[in-house]
């Protein structure tokens, strides 16, 4: 991944991170801030039915009180009073007194406990209702919460009792309100809030039990969990409920015990709080959120690219500028835009292409002088070697006409020969240097590196065995798969046919000499090897140089010339060698030459 | 309601005193008679009638048809339309010889082998059957209370025509029928016991006992009916109020369903209804606890059997019968006493851990769906042994005949109740509150009316 590539990605993370981590908070706020007013509404919800609750106890109180006032009463309690009290005439006196006072439930109960007559459950009468004897002031007493036992199940009542006593008999008159659908209508709930009543306190929750103002509450069996909780711990507690699978349908469920005057369990009042609201909103911030964020995403992305490519273009003018110099052009140069880290590394470089460029020039013109000592030291050299004979011969030719004018003539004869072959090896040298100044470019064309070898044996083979010399064995490992590559023949054969001249005046012992071919991955390898006096390190690492050779009448031109065509075919030439165990030479060639590239560097 | 109902039968008790007493002594012929019922009957037919007969249709059969015998008020067997009869030494087979002369409300005469047809139709096990103009009743087995059998209204003598209507011989004839609604009857000018005193009497059915409260008092009704437990505040608040003797039976009745199939849970049942309660409060001490079939004037032994719940003996056997079903218990909704019984037998089932949910239900259409029913069964006669053949009969059993003696009697009931399938609950009397106006008023021990003997006051007409 580029630089670049690593800025933008750097840059596009943060701005997301930062939009994500602000819409978060903003949600969390939001949510909390709702979740507050939820709170609140049903903190008023309770209170609220808090107020009913005791609102409508003194209204029971008063009703009740009312009947307890009655005339009527005081001659019953007195009635029932007597030794034989006959309850029969008031069997019936609870309904008609619970319908004209407006009460749901009525119980005339004796001194006994014994009920004289129910509005609620007539068929009642002569059961006995313990706790209203227990040793209480009932006149004291406010309205409370009573679990009230009817026909067809039970109902949550709110009771007042009062006595009525005329002597020493006592009338109980315990009437109530029933709490249920139509006291949580009267509830006036905020919109998205609902109140429910739970009346059962058997341990398995029972569905039919739950009922809000509409009627029983659909798919009860949901709010099972807080119910019991309630119950079981016998404090308010709260649950969120999921109605569907859709998120709005969510609902909070606040819910506290419903008790009766003793602490005892009656059941549980729960007030649900719709979430669609909040949901919605949430809904609404995450989408306004995601809007910004694209949008923040988007804009991050281009101000992240375009502060990438500001930042990275310094860069990418050095690498340019280094690539140039890798090509060739040490005098390149970045342009210094700023004067910060980026521009006093431009600088820099800048500074160093030009040292570079001005020690390479110092260095080609050491190098261009020390060519051409060695150029003339060994044009000196060599042409010293046929100068002297030609002087001895010229001065034996003088010497000869005055000395002896006799023998002059053959003297002659025999000088000029000498002079003619020495004149003849000069004109060799200077042959040979003009053949390495005069080095043409390969003309590339398709190849079987096995028939060069092969017609390079050939052509050289009987020196392996000729006159005056020990004999050379030829060893020849050519790959059959090995694969045709774009090279010139003639340079090719020229570079092969060097190399095998040089193994050949390597072995004057004899001994014995390899041609080998081999590929690998798109390279052909050529190797020569011979047994021969072989090379030192020094000598290895010198042997490439022009001029330099090992040999007694050697130009040092011949393995420049090797490494030159090789340099110029892309690949590169290695020796390895150690004195007395000879030494092997290996071209390595590429099969396909690059279009581009045309620097003639040698490898080695 | 019930409280609206007192204050109207005292309102119409203080205008009825406040009208001129005209103090007729005599007789006077004419006038219709009004009366309003709470039972809304679909036929006339006597021998049409359901398993356990009402009173209403009790009473409507004596007002168009006649019997062979009647029972006077000790339950002895007078002459009616068989003027004289003899039977074998086992009571196995009976003659009756019967008055000539007697005419149908058609106007056609009543010809033995018409007796004979409506005597089969009501009792096949009889062999019926003429002998000249003589009707001869056998039977396999001794039938010596036949005479009482007889005087049953649903041996009352029914003729079909061929158009589909019932005719009889009674002293009404039928003028105007709405089935469940209204009867018009008309004083049946030819009928051999001579005419009655009433040209016609005017029956509305379906009348609750508010409206029937209101008719008395508005002077839109002469007669409507006193339920039980009304009867000591309406007769404390000055209404004129006839009572018979306990002459009815409230029980429960239970199917056959499975529910109900255990006897154990049927007697578990009995055993927790505190019959005395009921008597005491719901009926306000009117009519009797009821523990056997009969009530204590026709048996002489009622006594003998405690009213009071046994409960510890019925949680005993409600324990060892270990789940028990929920059982739901049918009353009419038109009768109040009825719920008020239903709902205090479900309290006392409660107490020994049987669910009973008590539900009113239109007699007219009556389904299957209840496990057990509160019934009302009229005394079908002040005879011991009739009452409980007919009861025998009615329940679906074996048709029993006890005889007279107390012993076989008490066997007998014992009997008919032993399976738990009838339960009797309480013997309450029949009421009625009466307009001024109404005169030679006999309310019979066991119950029903004799309008053929009523007349009404001259100008006391609303």
């Amino acid at each position: 991944m580029s630089y670049r590539a690593k800025l933008l990605a750097l840059f596009t993370a943060t701005v997301v991170l930062v939009t994500a981590l602000v819409a978060g908070l903003a949600s969390t706020s939001m949510r909390r801030s709702f979740e507050r007013l939820e709170e609140q509404r049903t903190a008023e919800l309770l209170s609220q039915f808090r107020r009913e609750f005791s609102r409508r106890g003194d209204e029971v109180t008063r009703r009740v009180q009312a009947i307890a006032a009655r005339d009527a009463s005081i001659r019953m309690a007195a009635d029932l009073g007597r030794s034989s009290p006959d309850y029969a005439p008031y069997v019936n006196e609870a309904g008609s007194l619970a319908a004209a006072h407006q009460l749901d439930f009525l119980e005339l109960i004796a001194h006994d406990g014994a009920i004289v007559s129910s509005a609620q459950w007539p068929a009642r009468f002569g059961y006995k209702e313990e706790w209203i004897t227990a040793p209480v002031d009932w006149n004291e007493q406010s309205a409370f919460l009573k679990r009230e036992n009817l026909a067809d199940g039970t109902a949550l009542a709110l009771v007042a009792v009062r006595e009525v006593r005329a002597g020493d008999s006592v009338l109980y008159i315990a009437g109530g309100e029933r709490l249920d659908r139509s006291f949580l209508a009267t509830l006036s709930l905020p919109s998205g809030m609902r109140a429910m009543l739970y009346l059962n306190n058997e341990p398995a929750f029972s569905p039919q039990a739950l009922t809000d103002a509409s009627g029983p509450v659909a798919h009860a069996e949901k709010l099972a969990p807080v119910v019991q909780q309630i119950q079981q711990q016998g404090e308010q507690g709260s649950q969120i409920v999921w109605w569907s699978e859709n998120p709005a349908s969510a609902e909070a469920i606040h819910g506290i015990p419903l008790k009766g005057r003793e602490g005892e369990p009656l059941g549980v009042l729960l007030v649900g709080s719709s979430r669609r609201d909040v949901v919605e909103m949430e809904k609404h911030i995450r989408v306004v959120a995601m809007l910004v964020g694209a949008a923040g995403v988007l804009l991050g992305l281009l101000l992240s690219g375009w502060a990438a490519t500001r930042a990275t273009r310094p860069v990418e003018q050095l690498a340019d500028a280094a690539r140039e110099v890798a090509a060739g052009n040490w005098w390149a140069q970045v342009p210094i835009t700023s004067d910060d880290e980026f521009g006093e590394l431009a600088s820099a470089f800048n500074l160093m292409t030009r040292e570079l460029s001005d020690q390479r020039e110092r260095l080609v013109q050491a190098e261009r002088v020390a060519a051409w000592r060695e150029l003339a030291r060994r044009l000196a050299h060599e042409l010293k070697n046929p100068l002297f004979p030609l002087q001895i011969t010229v001065e034996n030719l003088l010497r000869a006409r005055e000395q002896n004018p006799a023998q002059f003539e053959e003297v002659f004869r025999e000088s000029a020969s000498t002079l003619l072959a020495e004149i003849a090896n000069l004109r060799g040298i200077v042959q040979r240097f003009s053949d390495f100044a005069r080095m043409p470019a390969p003309e590339l064309q398709p190849v079987r590196l096995n028939e060069v070898a092969e017609h390079v044996l050939k052509l050289l083979e009987p020196q392996f065995t000729a006159a005056g010399r020990a004999p050379i064995t030829a060893k020849v490992e050519l790959d059959p798969e090995l694969p045709v590559i774009q090279a010139d023949p003639e340079l090719i054969n020229r570079a092969l046919q060097n190399l095998v001249l040089n193994a050949i005046d390597a072995m004057p012992s004899g001994g014995s000499l390899a041609l080998r071919t081999s590929h690998r991955d798109g390279v052909v390898t050529l190797a020569v090897s011979d047994t021969g006096t072989g090379l030192t390190r020094e000598e290895c690492e010198r042997l490439f140089t022009p001029y330099y050779t090992t040999k007694r009448h050697g130009t040092g031109l011949g393995l420049a010339i090797v490494q030159s065509v090789v340099s110029d075919h892309h690949g590169k030439i290695t020796v390895e060698s150690e004195p007395g165990r000879g030494s092997t030479f290996r071209i390595e060639l590429p099969v396909q030459i690059p279009q581009t590239g045309t620097a003639r560097g040698a490898n080695v | 309601m019930r409280r609206s109902a007192y204050l109207l039968f005292a309102a119409a008790s203080l205008l009825l005193a406040l009208c001129p007493a005209a103090a007729a002594t005599r007789p006077r012929y004419g006038g219709t008679l009004r009366v309003a019922l709470s039972a809304s009957p679909t036929s006339l037919d006597p021998v049409q009638q359901s398993v356990f007969p009402t009173s209403t249709q009790e009473q409507l059969a004596t007002l168009m048809f006649d019997r062979l015998v009647e029972l006077d008020q000790q339950g002895m067997p007078r002459p009616n339309l068989a003027i004289s009869w003899q039977h074998d030494s086992d009571s196995r087979r009976w003659l009756f010889h019967l008055q000539s002369g007697v005419l149908l409300h058609n106007g056609s005469p009543l010809r033995p082998h018409l007796v004979v047809m409506s005597l089969s139709a009501s009792n096949p096990n009889w062999r019926v059957r003429l002998q000249g103009d003589d009707v001869v009743v056998e039977s396999g087995n001794p039938i010596p209370n036949l005479l009482a059998e007889l005087g049953c209204a649903r041996n009352s003598i029914v003729v079909h025509t061929e158009a589909g209507a019932v005719v009889g011989t009674g002293p009404f004839r039928v003028s105007a029928w709405e089935a469940g609604k209204r009867l018009v009857l008309a004083a049946n000018d030819d009928y051999w016991g001579g005419r009655p005193f009433l040209d016609s009497i005017e029956i509305t059915f379906a009348r609750s006992q508010r409206d029937q409260a209101l008719d008395l008092q508005l002077g839109r009704a002469d007669v409507v009916e006193l339920p039980p437990d009304q009867v000591r505040r309406a007769q404390q608040e000055g209404v004129r109020v006839a009572v018979s003797a306990p002459a009815e039976l409230i029980a429960l009745a239970f199917s056959d369903k499975p529910s109900v199939k255990e006897p154990a849970l049927r007697e578990a049942i009995s055993l927790s209804i505190d019959r005395a309660a009921i008597q005491s409060t719901l009926l306000q001490k009117q009519g009797e606890a009821a523990a056997s079939l009969l009530p204590q004037w026709v048996s002489g032994y009622s006594f003998l059997f405690p009213v009071t719940g046994e409960l510890e003996r019925a949680r005993q056997l409600r324990r060892d019968l270990g789940s028990t079903p929920s059982l739901t218990l049918a009353y009419d909704w038109n009768d109040p006493l009825a719920r008020a019984i239903a709902e205090r037998v479900s309290v006392n089932a409660r107490d020994i851990g049987i669910a009973i949910q008590p539900y009113g239900e239109n007699l007219a259409v009556r389904g299957a769906n209840a496990d057990l029913r509160v019934v009302r069964i009229p005394l079908a006669s002040s005879d011991a042994a009739a009452t409980l053949s007919a009861l025998s009969a009615a329940t679906g059993r074996q048709s029993v005949m006890p005889t007279a003696s107390p012993e076989d009697l008490y066997a007998t009931d014992r009997a008919l109740r032993s399976d738990f399938r009838l339960v009797p609950i309480t013997y309450v009397p029949q009421a009625w509150a009466l307009a001024a106006r109404v005169r030679n008023w006999v309310t019979p021990r066991q119950g029903g009316w004799r309008l053929a003997d009523v007349w009404l006051e001259e100008g006391d007409k609303p």
